[in-house]
């Protein structure tokens, strides 16, 4: 097989998410240890919208009015906060590990096979299940609970593209198998 | 409706070993086996000669159409 740009960069990109969000992991974890220890050292830092339904987290600004102080949130909330994070973070990672998985088989010439179908149909399947979590949030501030929800689209979008991959490769096995049997 | 592949015969007559054709024809005795036995889905129109070349037959020769008896 010729030497493919598209899949060299795609590969390098996949690696390059995954330990971004291994490094975006390690912050949160390092930032609730310090939070834990001392909960007042993140008395600038503010969230946008912490309880805010969708994929990922909110946004974290310091120097600036905009949002609430993370030393103005509950202990609770600031634990959703990490956990929402951590979750967002591993569906990331493990959407990253599968690409890996399938440039790694295009690369050795297996295209076709069974275990893309799978990796696809397992993509789908973390897709939809964080198309679910970033539907809702709920969130405890100043005293009132806040339930949000929200339509989320790209993660709907990615899920049902993987499950449509998966069947164009389960097709392309299948015509491959064909082709072989023809002598 | 059923294509019935009749190399067997055709190796017979010309006193042949299948690997032999396989050789003659340049593809693997494994893949002609299963056309063989007619487990294969379908044979190319080059291959097809190079056998009727390798066995001096014709297509007729070696493929056999077979109605199938409607239980």
């Amino acid at each position: 097989m010729e030497r493919n740009r598209i899949l060299k960069y795609g590969n390098l990109l996949a690696w390059a998410v995954f330990w971004l969000l291994v490094v975006a992991m390690a912050v949160l974890t390092a930032g609730l240890i310090v939070w834990l220890i001392n909960p007042e050292s993140f008395s600038s830092v503010r969230m946008v919208d912490p309880a805010g339904a969708g994929f990922g987290t909110g946004t974290f600004k310091t120097g600036s009015a905009d949002g609430i102080a993370l030393s103005e949130l509950t202990s609770g909330m600031i634990f959703w906060i990490y956990f929402r994070g951590i979750f967002f973070a591993g569906i990331g990672l493990l959407i990253a590990r599968k690409v890996l998985a399938v440039l790694s088989s295009i690369k050795q010439l297996k295209t076709f096979y069974s275990g893309n179908i799978e990796h696809f149909r397992d993509m789908a399947r973390i897709g939809f299940i964080a198309f679910l979590f970033s539907c809702v949030n709920v969130g405890y501030i100043d005293g009132v609970i806040n339930v949000n929800f929200t339509l989320a689209i790209w993660p709907l979008t990615f899920s049902v593209a993987c499950l449509v991959l998966s069947e164009v490769f389960r097709e392309g096995k299948h015509l491959l198998e064909e082709n072989e049997m023809i002598v | 409706m059923k294509i019935v592949v009749n190399i067997d015969v055709m190796l017979a007559k010309r006193k042949m070993m299948l690997k032999e054709l396989a050789e003659e024809v340049g593809v693997s005795a494994t893949n002609l086996s299963l056309l063989k036995t007619g487990k294969a889905k379908g044979v190319r129109f080059n291959t097809l000669a190079a056998i009727c070349d390798a066995l001096d037959c014709q297509p007729g020769d070696i493929l056999e159409f077979q109605k199938e008896e409607k239980v």
